[in-house]
């Protein structure tokens, strides 16, 4: 999925120092479960087989048998815990429509028993690294029974696409589709697009309003600009450009999110 | 040289990350409390978000008509109520709508309701008898006198009228306001008065300005002198005197003691015991005080109360050092801060040695002159 041929860039003309980014903090999910019970001894063989992601010093049986599997890695804090009940308030459900790529997303949601809550929190650790770690920890987590699916990014995905996207981090690849949600919808104006996910990376969230685009386009170009922001690590400021080489710079604006909460560069594409 | 084993992550991160979860993540709580009813697992929930701050949380979850209590304590070990201090802090405003956060444990509505049943006996607060002695330095004795703990076996007894006396004051005043119990093996001649009746008496001698105005044990400071100890051109051994909160006491206590329990106890969690210190050769005694203090206004100021990374707790006076006893919430950011301030005092008053010492024997020792 790289952009090998038509690489992107930045062009910057001013810089706001006035500007204040979104909140960038840890990374929060939850994994659906079938039934009320969970293996969190085995997550954590899992962890470390797969991943390689070991406790710098190991939780207590205790602890786990308790529900919490709270632990240190160098740079982060790994907390996944089992709640014996839904998602309160029918929020699952209600992200599970935003995927309409997986059929059975909403049944799913609507008939799991309980969930883990699983978070990374990165402290001193890169936002991308975080991230990783994210994926891995969700992708363990899934590969354990009775878990059903993922509620993470204002969505719901299902398991299997969840961890071919994990796996491809073996390969190099960035696991952007497992952090990032593409939504799309429809107005008067026209075609509109927004990310979810990028807060989590200190990032603002993008949007595109009242384009003519269709809404594969908007997503595959949201696309882009989401994986070469994460990649380079680029704060992308209101009244700079964005495009790619050799196209016209689209401009840019930095204002009061309309589909995301918080502020959200808007790209008039 | 040891290290701080057990964690990459200071003490003040770990705080962020837990407000920043709980804040997300609380209305799992409040759904398990009020849709569910499920107390077990709203408390398991909890524990292991409190688990990211702190290696064994003692807390209490409560679901009051308005609001959710949570209410953490220190167990009985006093320099715990800094960090806890410090935790409650950092809490966001937002959550301040729902939740009322607290640290220490509250006293029982009504004392007299305060009651232990064990081993066939019934041990009522309204029926022990105790009588509090004003010790100098503003705080009580008490004495007391039970006929059904006298069964019991001392440490029993001892333990048993302790989570009684905390039950009938509380945490914090228990911390503050109490220096010592002794049990008595017959009744005093004196007019007693009942356990259940102690929190009256110390709010009315704290009004009368007899005992300490508030329950803060973090506001009482301790001076203390020190022999004569062999070695004493080394670090801490050459100390005559200081002046240090209660709450650090234990710390310094277990130092001397050569028992590091508690300082690693508290490391594994990112919060670093430490003292400054600085050569006074060559400077006369005012000016070793006057650096002394213009270092503690500095580190509190700056390190404290504008970036939140730790503060000073003491002082102390050496024959050859001087010592400035802290607590640090982020090891190496208030690091950088006393290098910086120990540094340009050094260049003004052209002292020689200086650095920073870990709170356990045989700690790391940095040196920053």
């Amino acid at each position: 999925m790289r952009m090998e041929n038509n690489p992107m860039e930045v062009l910057t003309e001013t810089y706001s120092e006035e500007e204040q980014r979104n909140y960038a903090g840890g990374f929060c999910g939850f994994v659906l479960l079938e039934e009320t019970q969970y293996d969190l001894p085995a997550l954590l063989v899992r962890l470390q087989k797969e991943w390689q992601i070991t406790p710098l010093e190991a939780p207590t049986v205790q602890e786990m048998e308790a529900g919490n599997l709270v632990f240190e890695i160098p740079g982060a804090m790994i907390t996944v815990e089992f709640l014996p009940m839904l998602i309160p308030e029918g929020e699952a459900v209600y992200a599970a429509r935003h995927n309409a790529d997986w059929v059975d997303a909403v049944s799913v949601a609507e008939n799991h028993k309980a969930h883990l809550m699983a978070a990374v929190l990165p402290l001193g650790m890169a936002p991308l690294e975080a991230g990783k770690v994210y994926v891995k920890l969700l992708s363990s987590c899934l590969a354990g029974e009775h878990a059903v699916a993922v509620y993470t990014s204002g969505t719901v995905l299902e398991p299997g696409a969840y961890q071919r996207v994990a796996q491809s981090m073996r390969e190099g690849e960035l696991p952007i589709h497992n952090w990032i949600y593409l939504g799309t919808y429809e107005t008067e104006a026209g075609s509109n697009a927004y990310t979810v996910g990028m807060d989590a990376f200190g990032k603002d969230e993008l949007e595109i309003l009242g384009s003519r685009r269709s809404a594969e386009e908007l997503k595959k170009f949201l696309f882009d600009v989401a994986r070469h922001v994460l990649e380079e690590d680029i704060t992308l400021h209101g009244g700079a450009l964005v495009g790619f080489v050799g196209d016209e710079g689209l401009p840019m604006q930095r204002r009061d999110g309309v589909m995301v909460e918080g502020h959200s560069i808007q790209i008039a594409y | 040289m040891d290290e701080i084993k057990n964690t990459t992550i200071s003490f003040r991160q770990r705080v962020l990350a837990f407000w920043q979860l709980f804040l997300e993540q609380e209305y799992e709580i409040r759904y398990l409390l009020n849709s569910l009813e499920d107390f077990e697992a709203a408390n398991k929930f909890l524990g292991g978000l409190l688990a990211t701050v702190f290696q064994h949380p003692v807390f209490l979850l409560r679901k009051q008509e308005e609001y959710y209590q949570l209410e953490v304590s220190a167990d009985g070990d006093i320099s715990r109520l800094y960090g806890l201090n410090y935790w409650r802090m950092q809490a966001p405003s937002a959550i301040e709508e729902q939740w009322d956060i607290l640290v220490g444990k509250l006293p029982a509505e009504d004392p007299t309701q305060v009651e232990v049943r064990m081993e066939g006996l019934s041990i009522r607060a309204d029926e022990i008898e105790i009588w509090p002695l004003f010790e100098p330095g503003g705080r009580l004795g008490l004495e007391y006198y039970s006929p059904e703990m006298l069964q019991l076996k001392p440490d029993m007894a001892y333990t048993l009228f302790c989570t009684m006396l905390e039950q009938c004051i509380g945490e914090l005043c228990l911390m503050t306001n109490i220096a010592y119990i002794n049990m008595l093996e017959a009744a005093n001649f004196e007019e007693p008065l009942l356990l259940s009746e102690l929190a009256d008496f110390i709010a009315d001698w704290q009004l009368a300005g007899q005992l300490p105005p508030q329950n803060d044990p973090l506001g009482l400071y301790s001076d203390y002198e020190m022999t004569e100890q062999d070695g004493m051109w080394e670090l801490r051994k050459d100390i005559r005197s200081g002046n240090v909160s209660a709450a650090a006491l234990p710390v310094l206590n277990c130092y001397y003691a050569q028992v590091d329990y508690l300082f690693w106890e508290q490391a594994e969690e990112g919060l670093i015991w430490g003292f400054l210190f600085y050569s006074g050769a060559g400077l006369t005694a005012e000016q070793r005080m006057h650096i002394c203090n213009g270092l503690e206004e500095d580190l509190n100021r700056i390190a404290a109360r504008e970036q939140g990374v730790g503060e000073c707790v003491g002082i102390a006076v050496g024959l050859e050092y001087m010592y400035l006893d802290c607590v640090c919430y982020d090891w190496d950011a208030f690091l950088e801060i006393a290098a910086q301030l120990l540094q340009s005092y050094g260049a003004l008053y052209q002292i020689q040695t200086g650095g920073f010492s870990q709170l356990y024997k045989g700690g790391q020792t940095i040196e920053l002159l």
